[in-house]
């Protein structure tokens, strides 16, 4: 059965085809990156690399819109924090308290986590108005608050809170189900011994149920950092950046500053600013979810 | 028949009011969640210039055109079948080569065995933006509107989360089945083949739901290597019959829906089984 077990071959042949996959096009791309960000290069394949130092970092921290795109990130965390975690464990301590018939609520509010960001985005944009017409506007107005209505996605002070709100829309349904999984795993004699001490309502909630599953809360804020640092495609699609730069986050600066404006040093140190920072909140992701285990 | 009012009656019972104020919070709340949803789909019923009219009401009739519209005018038929068969090569190649990476890192044994796996497995900390600009400097001409390119690049992204979900399922399988394979005298790929992969099944399930959501909406890598119209997919596709037909609404709600209705059904169908995949799938970093 050894020999059988360490046959050197059969443990190569079997590992070789993710292994050079992963390595070709993961690895390799993700220490060019690195390697990248201390060149520059305009884009065109045939011109060689030239090498400029920190040159590409000093840039990026001396770039207005770098800074925008950090402060927006800072507020989509901190935004998306407040709004998803909150109403997600809510809903889902309400569905625990079911025996039956959560299924149903459960589908309905976990359904929009599936759906493409992409057609998501879009139907978003159908909501607040890219152009005149919108849904927002026109229910207003029906509902003779028309002078309410406004340019939701051009206007600065509320164009990056149109994407937060759909950007929580879409992720809510998810940390529901995180909750769900850990309030239905407290034990009944935990909340039983708590209702007869007189736990009950909001006291049962922030006494009992929320201490239980403060693992799981944490764990739930750290996928929305992680999430929120990444976040593209609905930025991307909803608001490409605009009005005027100023719902850029990283990823969607990068996309712009490379394979916009060729400037590929630029959008280097971006990626690697991005890599960095999703490192250490993976690294802390996983001692969460380990603890969890144990 | 009196006491069964008492007992649910929801102005006397307290217990009872309780159970009704959930249902009413949440029957409210899912009205509010589903909203956008229902919006898009009764519009992708409607003529353009009605949808913005009488935005809740219900269409008066089921008219396919802006389907019709979409789907032969808008090229969404194209980018529907080659989402398609890009998900699957994609999904397929996934699954297969991850699956036989985790034979050997879960029942075999050999020496760097568990360097081999935490080399795998780091890949999951990898974000898919920050090797945009290498690959389209390394692999740019070549990945070009080249779809088998195109599925290696985007597949070397899943492996290690594929490769995670798929380890822990397959240590768990008892040695007993597999020894009596080998006994019987299986070589490696009959005992992977015709007892290892049938019994994770369950695993490669989970792990091929959470793949398929992530290559049916990732957006980056169409974005940046595919440019032929004719090889775009669904995303952005969509994006492109946006930007073509920006006062067609009644055509790009339904082109919405279409995008829509792959992965909603999948949910539907696999409810449980999704939310699983979805949550297994929460450590990618």
């Amino acid at each position: 059965m050894d020999i059988y077990r360490k046959k050197l071959s059969v443990i190569v042949l079997f590992l070789l085809p993710a292994f050079i996959i992963y390595f070709i096009f993961g690895v390799v791309p993700i220490v060019q990156s690195v390697y990248f960000s201390f060149f520059e290069w305009p884009g065109i394949f045939g011109v060689a690399l030239k090498p400029v130092g920190f040159k590409n970092f000093i840039n990026m921290v001396n770039y207005k819109e770098f800074w925008i795109a950090v402060k927006n990130v800072l507020i989509f965390t901190v935004l998306n924090i407040i709004i998803q975690i909150p109403i997600g464990y809510f809903l889902a301590i309400l569905l625990s308290s079911f025996c039956k018939g959560y299924r149903f609520f459960k589908t309905v509010f976990f359904s929009s986590v599936v759906l493409p960001i992409t057609a998501t985005a879009l139907l978003w944009k159908f909501i607040w108005g890219a152009n005149e017409n919108g849904l927002l506007n026109v229910l207003l107005t029906k509902i003779g608050l028309g002078e309410l209505s406004a340019a939701w996605m051009l206007q600065p002070s509320t164009a990056l809170l149109t994407v937060i709100i759909a950007n929580a829309w879409c992720g809510l349904g998810y940390h529901m189900t995180i909750g769900f999984a850990a309030v239905t795993g407290i034990s009944e004699d935990v909340l039983e011994s708590a209702q007869i001490d007189g736990a009950t309502g909001l006291r049962r909630i922030f006494l009992i149920i929320v201490p239980m599953i403060w693992e799981s809360i944490r764990t739930s804020i750290v996928l929305v950092i992680i999430g929120s640092l990444k976040v593209f495609d609905i930025v991307f699609v909803m608001t490409e950046g605009g009005p005027n730069g100023i719902t850029h986050v990283l990823s969607t600066l990068l996309y712009y500053e490379a394979f916009k404006y060729n400037n590929y040093g630029l959008g280097s140190a971006i990626s690697v600013t991005i890599f960095a920072l999703s490192i250490v909140m993976a690294i802390i992701s996983l001692r969460l979810t380990r603890q969890k285990e144990l | 028949m009196s006491s069964f009012f008492e007992k649910y009656n929801p102005i006397t019972n307290s217990k009872a009011r309780g159970k009704f104020l959930t249902y009413i919070f949440l029957s409210a709340f899912s009205i509010i969640a589903l909203f956008p949803l229902y919006f898009v789909f009764i519009s992708a019923f409607k003529k353009s210039s009605d949808i913005f009219l009488n935005p809740l009401a219900f269409p008066n009739t089921f008219n396919l055109d802006n389907f019709r519209r979409a789907w032969e005018l808008g090229n969404i038929s194209v980018y529907f079948r080659n989402s398609v068969i890009y998900t699957g090569v994609t999904l397929i190649v996934i699954l297969l080569v991850s699956t036989f990476a985790t034979y050997p890192l879960s029942r075999m044994k050999f020496r760097f065995q568990s360097v081999v796996f935490i080399f795998f497995i780091s890949g999951m900390m990898i974000p898919i933006q920050s090797t945009i600009i290498p690959l389209s400097y390394t692999f740019g001409k070549i990945a070009k509107d080249n779809i088998p390119m195109i599925v290696l690049l985007f597949a070397a992204f899943q492996i290690p989360i594929t490769i995670f979900l798929l380890n822990g399922f397959m240590k768990g399988i008892p040695v007993e089945l597999e020894e009596a394979a080998i006994i019987d005298g299986c070589t490696h790929f009959e005992v992977f083949w015709k007892v290892i992969i049938p019994l994770s099944t369950p695993a490669i399930v989970t792990a091929a739901i959470f793949n398929f959501l992530s290559i049916w909406n990732n957006l980056l890598f169409p974005l940046v290597f595919i440019s032929k119209k004719n090889l775009q997919v669904m995303s952005i596709g969509l994006l492109s019959f946006f930007a073509e037909m920006t006062s067609d609404y009644g055509g790009v709600m339904a082109a919405i829906v279409v995008a829509m209705v792959p992965p909603l059904l999948a949910y539907i169908l696999l409810q449980e089984k999704v939310e699983k995949g979805l949550m297994a799938g929460s450590i990618k970093g």
